[in-house]
């Protein structure tokens, strides 16, 4: 082999490992998908029960599982490793949800639910930042900045404030992840 | 001249087995997910059908992978599995690339 063979194929193996990364981005239709829902859910929290969350969350969760399944994920990415990161998202986000109802006499976090599911879903995209990439880091750092901030906020304000700063921070970011995903594949 | 020696004793050692970069392709792919089918490695490294199924001959031949043919709802399935003399020998090939990596970092840094 000459040099620059080996020239070439330390080129190739950068192109294969770039292929082949997971990236973060490449969880967009979620972030859309779960965007939207926030901003409709906290919007019409307003004027309906809580109860409206049950009418958004199930489609949405069955929504989810579709897009996993029939998505047209680009064959290089590595599903595996995206579907077990999604997986333990799911476990921990109901677990943190579950867990304060079993050990509290009275669910003290989730009684303000408003603030709760943001910032656990935060914290949550922190963590799975730390292993797919910083921008969810950052959007995990968003939202939980964003739903602090709800707690300046009282009544109809703080859902107003709940669907764009939070619903919105997740479905623009969105369509950013979209548009990064689309250009990396420009790119190679 | 001493440098000289040295990048020739590592160019020298790289198994020419992986001198076609697609070789070296398939098998960082195998070694990564341990067992792949045709399909997936022609995706992933944008191969077309011969190309592939040519470099999978020599792998073969070579004992670096072992094929598998199986039938996945009526359909022909072939998939291919790294061998461990095939993994030992794509560790020494990487091995001797970073060698190579560190000898021209030594190269840039005078």
């Amino acid at each position: 082999m000459n040099r620059n063979d080996a020239l070439d194929q330390i080129d190739y193996l950068k192109t294969i490992i770039n292929k082949n990364r997971v990236t973060a981005e490449q969880g967009y239709p979620y972030c859309i998908l779960w965007g939207a829902i926030w901003i409709i859910g906290y919007l019409a929290n307003i004027w309906f029960s809580p109860i409206v969350w049950i009418f958004l969350t199930i489609p949405g969760g069955i929504l989810s599982a579709v897009i996993g399944i029939k998505w047209p994920w680009p064959p290089n990415s590595d599903i595996k490793l995206l579907t077990k990161v999604g997986i333990q998202a799911a476990v921990l986000f109901a677990f943190l949800i579950i867990y304060p109802n079993i050990i509290f006499d009275h669910p003290t976090l989730v009684l303000d639910g408003n603030i709760f599911y943001p910032i656990v879903l935060g914290i949550i995209y922190v963590m799975m930042g730390i292993m797919i990439g910083k921008s969810f880091t950052i959007l995990g750092a968003l939202l939980i900045l964003t739903g602090t901030l709800s707690k300046f906020f009282e009544g109809p304000a703080q859902n107003v404030w709940l669907a764009l700063a939070c619903g919105g921070t997740l479905f623009i970011s969105g369509f950013l992840f979209r548009k990064a995903v689309i250009q990396r594949e420009k790119r190679q | 001249m001493k440098r000289d020696n040295r990048e020739s004793e590592i160019l020298e050692s790289m198994n020419d087995i992986f001198a076609p970069k697609a070789r070296l392709g398939i098998m960082t792919v195998l070694a990564k997910e341990g067992t792949a089918d045709f399909k997936q490695l022609k995706q992933v490294l944008g191969l077309t059908d011969g190309n592939l199924g040519a470099h999978m001959k020599v792998l073969e031949k070579s004992a670096f992978v072992t094929m598998e043919k199986s039938f996945v709802a009526n359909k022909p399935r072939t998939t291919y599995t790294l061998t461990e003399i095939g993994k030992k020998a794509l560790m020494d090939h990487l091995n001797q690339l970073s060698y190579f990596i560190e000898l021209l970092k030594e190269i840039e840094g005078e």
